[in-house]
């Protein structure tokens, strides 16, 4: 069963000159933890948002949870099945004046199963002072707080949009072991969207890299990594490779770097281990540069 | 919605405190001079409470937070209608008692501008809630502000040349007057009533349709 | 249970698991029948995908070393010690396949390889 499933969803914000996104589909498996990688403005924080029912797509649908949501309807969806969902956005979440305990009081009553106990273990865990105003908390803390809010209510599904970005390493390692954590039982599942590859490449099991408004490639991250290579080598020798087996590539004075695919490299190359961070950089910059070939 | 509302009111007393001191200020100054001006201020600020609200939920982006909880659209928007329904409903009790308290310690008994008072407090506060809402809720507060600011000019303005007139006005109202008042005070209530509601669903509307 | 994953090795991480695992079940470290933590677990204590760790459970399981009891979990395999034996020497051959080949490339004699194979194991 499927915790996420997006079917073709596009939208183009007025004003803007090219769709936010582009017949966007993707299966989110329940029990995984899916990534959403790309630069900023590839349109991960719109399909984020898309899902919470704060941006209005213009075709195509979501499946949330077994719950349907598609273009016609999503003014006059009943947001009850929005109760097994925790989300974290990447702007702040609450007004400036509320404090950590203000803000367990107001979800006490929005969330059935809210867990006022767990929530207080996570205050106490993350070192949240619960009197503390919001507006004096740092990004770390403010991450934190909105983490800890999304893991008291028993949810089955995290929607995390940049939830680590401009955090420091600890305080990284210390969510991503959260995370981790949760989807240790199998019904729980993980959305979450970073430019930070490295975090992902630690949690994820399923990858999906979104350009300029669409999915460029999605798959699990073992066959993805497991995919490419870096080759170094002279120009020459990647102009003689077979079709499509360069995904990207960058070239000096001294030689070419290049991202291929294993499968349609002989051998006899000697051809390294690649990081998610490596692959994304080179697809994007091949997609750019056949797009400037085209021109 | 319960919960919506109780946000409210942590905003409320964390930044409307100040509201709240000059609402009650404003209310015994307006009882002790029969000044209307004063006590169809409160009713404004009744209306304002939940804008400010709104405002300050924009600028914490509490409004896109919203979207991802268990409750509707519509319940945002409802809950901000109520919100301002319950301070109207509270200025105009304290109005009522200052003003028995007041007419009690004068000796005059209980005074029929009571009813045209108690109209004027209403009907001011469902007009300005009816106009300014279905806006804020369609523009946001950024750009709903300058529409806003404008709204309290006229309103102020209408309610000024309104208030010179009613002066006069006054001093006619009796209470065995008051029977002719009767229709003219249901039709007030009515029509209030009404472009409240109309209000209300154009908000909805609007605010479901919105990308935040 | 001992299990190192190392990220930068190049080296598959389901494979790690798999080699370390069966080496383990080879050694008599992992007892027959005892059982292996759960697929989402062991994962999970590692820190690396779920479908990493159930890919290296299907492989020792294809290769006979574990055995799945549905709605249970995975167990050490019985050591059907020619199973073992024979795919330790499976890959023996393999890599002697290569040596073969990599003497046929500078011209070394059978004889001079033998001769190579009996110095290494006097060392």
């Amino acid at each position: 069963m499927e915790a996420i499933k997006v079917s073709n969803l596009s939208k183009r914000y007025k004003k803007s000159s090219r769709p936010s996104l582009d017949n966007v589909s993707l299966d989110l498996p329940q029990g995984c933890v899916l990534g959403l990688v790309g630069e900023n403005g590839a349109g991960k924080t719109t399909l984020i948002k898309a899902i919470t029912g704060s941006v209005k797509f213009d075709s195509g649908s979501i499946e949330v949870l077994g719950h349907d949501i598609d273009a016609a309807s999503q003014n006059k969806t009943d947001d009850r099945f929005r109760q097994d969902i925790g989300t974290v956005l990447a702007e702040d979440s609450f007004p400036e004046i509320m404090t950590a305990g203000m803000i367990g009081n107001v979800m006490k009553s929005i969330y059935i199963n809210w867990d006022s106990a767990c929530y207080n273990r996570y205050l106490e865990k993350f070192g949240l002072d619960s009197k503390k105003k919001y507006k004096e908390y740092s990004r770390g803390m403010k991450m934190k707080l909105s983490i800890a809010v999304a893991m008291s209510h028993n949810a089955k599904l995290l929607l995390l949009d940049e939830a680590t970005s401009g955090l420091d390493p600890v305080v990284r390692d210390q969510l991503l072991d959260e995370f981790n954590e949760f989807t240790r039982d199998e019904n729980h599942s993980i959305l979450i969207s970073s430019h930070i590859t490295s975090d992902l490449e630690k949690i994820c099991d399923y990858i999906a890299f979104i350009h300029e408004g669409r999915i460029v490639m999605c798959d699990t991250k073992d066959a993805i990594l497991d995919k490419y290579g870096i080759l170094h080598c002279t120009d020459d020798v990647l102009a003689e490779l077979e079709d499509g087996a360069v995904a990207g590539s960058k070239s000096s004075d001294y030689g070419a770097e290049a991202l291929v695919v294993r499968s349609k490299v002989p051998d006899t190359f000697d051809i390294s281990p690649v990081s998610l961070d490596d692959i994304i950089v080179y697809i994007a910059r091949g997609i750019d540069n056949s797009k400037e070939v085209g021109r | 919605m319960k919960g919506l509302l109780i946000k409210d009111l942590y905003l409320v007393k964390g930044y409307g405190t100040s509201i709240i001191l000059i609402s009650a200020l404003f209310i015994a100054i307006g009882i002790m001079n029969g000044s209307y001006a004063f006590l169809m201020l409160t009713a404004l600020y009744s209306a304002m409470i939940s804008i400010n609200t709104m405002s300050y939920d924009e600028r914490g982006h509490w409004d896109t937070y919203a979207d991802s909880l268990p409750v509707s659209r519509t319940q945002v928007v409802l809950s901000k209608y109520i919100l301002s329904f319950i301070a109207m409903l509270i200025v105009w009790i304290l109005y009522l008692a200052g003003q028995t308290i007041a007419d009690v310690c004068s000796g005059t008994g209980v005074s029929a501008h009571m009813l045209s008072m108690s109209l004027i407090l209403w009907s001011s506060w469902g007009f300005m809630v009816a106009l300014l809402y279905p806006v804020l809720f369609r523009f946001g507060m950024e750009k709903g502000r300058v529409l806003y600011m404008l709204a309290i000019m006229v309103i102020s303005g209408v309610s000024g040349i309104f208030l010179s007139i009613k002066d006069e006005l006054d001093v006619s109202i009796t209470v065995s007057d008051i029977t002719p008042y009767t229709g003219i005070a249901v039709c007030v209530i009515v029509l209030s009533a009404v472009i409240v509601t109309i209000s209300v669903l154009l908000s909805i509307h609007f605010y479901g349709k919105r990308d935040l | 249970m001992r299990l190192f994953i190392d990220n930068r090795s190049g080296v598959p991480i389901y494979d790690q698991i798999y080699t370390q695992i069966k080496s383990q079940i080879i050694s008599g470290e992992l007892e027959e029948d005892a059982p292996l933590p759960s697929i989402r677990n062991l994962a999970k204590d590692l820190r690396i995908s779920v479908i990493t760790t159930k890919r290296a459970y299907e492989e020792l399981e294809r290769s006979g070393f574990i055995y799945t009891v549905a709605g249970k979990g995975c167990f050490v395999a019985d050591k059907n010690i020619d199973a073992v034996r024979e795919s330790v020497m499976a890959e023996i051959e393999k890599h002697l396949e290569e040596a073969l080949k990599l003497a046929g490339e500078c011209g070394l004699t059978k004889e001079q390889l033998k001769i190579m194979i009996d110095t290494l194991q006097n060392v």
